[in-house]
């Protein structure tokens, strides 16, 4: 008896969730897409949002400098990420600021050392972005011209070294180091194209220039590392269901150059990550209150990384408050 | 356990409040064309409550069937708009008379 | 004959270099010092070297191939492309016979380091460079 009542739960729920995905209802498409570029950015529709990301991170492999992939030999590196973000308009449509920041929980049990734990910010970013085009949200028509133009948002911003830098670490095995140890100023673009009323692409590119910083030598003295520059690349297709669901998949890339210690260039110390994911969101109090799920991986393929110590995969929730106008 | 697991599930997602019905999808695009201010206006200040299609639930629905019906004429829906929307802040004139110009086309359209 | 027997020599020569292991350039095999003061064999242990903590077998030889007692090594772990360290500081014992054995060393993370020995004995001071591929 008990097992047919959980079926026919099962059945009820089924049904229930396809009901409400079927409903004729459209969501923010436009708020949705735009929102999507970044954590903490402000979608269209919106004045402001305030946002909080849980995530859970694990190690499974490395890459080594020519891409080659080995899964992770006796060492487990776990991460709780809590990270903390938001944005504004400031006074116009056209322009926010928005920013984040990271609390991190890191555990590293690596052999022949005690199992540690760490908790610790991380590295922290604020930026500034500008609606320079507007998509008419039309869909494509291909005798129409104008239903060709994107949402086009220009950015720049910094990251900040609020988290320790690997030098900084106190530990043996280095896990209380939590952000990069370098200042970070980037610039890039933000895309988003209305393939129909319900479905965009976005692409966001970003360069960033990493400043060169002091590194302490263990015989006293220091180095001048340079970090390599770092190029980003994103690009997600946002499907919203309806009023309250959306999902979307991505790929990104990240690469940064050579580095350099004292002018001399390092070879073999460019560094590539690639990474897939999707999410689901879902209004639970419309306009005000979304929560959203989302599941990443670092691919164990040969050449999707290089110079990756710690390739992983991650699951995040993530809820979100709106503020409008 | 289980089945107090499965119907809360259920419960929640039926537990998403109606909305009424949007417009139709070429009613929306045709608009949006003829009237990108006005489309625009609804989107940066209006979308936010009342849905990007107008049909958002806890808000008069401003788009679909019979939306509008309580105003004789545009000029009745901006002098509306002007007064009462949005809740909290103000729309330029051209901004109200680009949005009302939206919103009749649209109930005009269907 | 004897070409025969050359080419076979040269060729095994060939081989036994090839065949190096590749977490280690040159394990098994000597290296010298910057200023050629010194040549010296670095054996990790474990082999490959692995995340964490690990051990170092040094055999250390004067530039005519006499092993160099007493010296005294300082090792520092770096890891070029992220320009970083490690906080553990090795310890260097000699143990006799130009051989010395050093312990915590400690990669934090698999990818390419590299090992800065300094050494400081009878001929001078001078340094090794030793790159090492962590598992």
């Amino acid at each position: 008896m008990t097992g047919a009542r959980v079926r026919a739960g099962v059945v009820l729920s089924v049904v229930l969730v396809a009901l409400s995905l079927a409903r004729p209802a459209r969501a923010q498409a436009c708020c949705t897409a735009t929102g999507s570029s970044g954590f903490g950015v402000v979608g269209r529709c919106h004045f402001a949002a305030l946002a909080a990301q849980l995530a859970y991170e694990r190690g499974h492999g490395s890459f080594d400098a020519r891409g080659r992939y080995r899964t992770l030999r006796g060492a487990e590196v776990d991460d709780v990420v809590l990270s903390l973000g938001g944005g504004i308009r400031l006074g116009t449509p056209a322009w926010q600021i928005y920013g984040s920041v990271p609390l991190r929980l890191q555990y590293r049990d690596l052999g022949g050392l005690a199992p540690a734990g760490a908790v610790g910010p991380g590295d922290a970013s604020v930026g500034l972005r500008y609606m320079a085009v507007e998509d008419l949200v039309t869909g494509i028509d291909v005798h129409d011209a104008r239903t060709f133009v994107p949402f086009v948002e220009p950015f720049v911003g910094v990251r900040a070294p609020t988290g320790r830098g690997p030098t900084g670490s106190k530990t043996p095995s280095g896990v209380d180091a939590t952000g990069d140890g370098a200042w970070t100023a980037f610039a890039g673009v933000a895309v988003t194209k209305f393939l129909t009323l319900r479905d965009a692409l976005v692409l966001v590119g970003s360069w960033g220039y990493r400043f060169p910083h002091d590194v302490a030598a263990a015989g006293g003295g220091a180095r001048r590392f340079s970090t390599g520059q770092e190029v980003r690349a994103r690009l997600a297709f946002v499907r919203v269901f309806n009023l309250f669901w959306s999902g979307s998949v991505f790929a990104s890339v990240i690469f940064t150059s050579d580095v350099a210690q004292d002018g001399q260039r390092v070879p073999y110390s460019a560094t590539r990550r690639v990474r897939f994911g999707a999410s689901l969101m879902r209004y639970v109090v419309y306009p005000y209150w979304k929560l959203g799920l989302s599941a990443s991986l670092d691919p164990p393929i040969e050449g999707f990384g290089q110079n990756i110590p710690f390739a992983s995969a991650s699951v995040a929730c993530l809820v979100q408050r709106n503020f409008t106008w | 356990m289980r089945l107090v697991l499965v119907l809360i599930a259920a419960g929640l997602a039926a537990c998403a409040p109606a909305a009424s019905p949007p417009p139709d999808d070429a009613v929306l695009v045709r608009a949006r064309l003829v009237e990108p201010g006005g489309a625009r206006v609804f989107a940066l200040y209006c979308a936010s409550c009342h849905g990007e299609t107008g049909n958002a639930p806890g808000t008069p629905a401003v788009m679909g069937p019979r939306a509008l019906d309580d105003f004789d004429s545009e000029p009745g829906l901006r002098g509306f708009v002007s007064r009462r929307m949005p809740p909290r802040g103000t729309l330029e004139p051209d901004e109200v008379s680009a949005v009302s110009r939206y919103l009749w086309r649209v109930a005009r359209l269907r | 004959m004897v070409r025969t027997r050359m080419f076979a020599v040269v060729l095994a020569g060939f081989c036994a270099a090839c065949s190096s292991n590749s977490a280690l350039a040159g394990a098994g095999g000597w290296q010298s010092s910057k200023a050629d003061l010194y040549r010296a064999r670095f054996v990790p242990d474990p082999e490959p070297p692995a995340t964490g903590q690990n051990a170092l077998d040094i055999t250390l030889e004067a530039s005519d191939g006499k092993p160099v007692e007493g010296a005294t090594i300082a090792i520092e772990p770096w890891m070029p492309a992220h320009g970083h360290g490690s906080s553990a500081v090795p310890v260097v014992q000699g143990v006799g016979g130009g051989s010395y054995h050093a312990t915590e060393l400690v990669y934090t993370m698999p990818g390419q380091w590299e090992l800065r020995v300094d050494v400081s004995a009878g001929a001078g001071d001078d340094q090794f460079a030793v790159p090492l591929d962590v598992q």
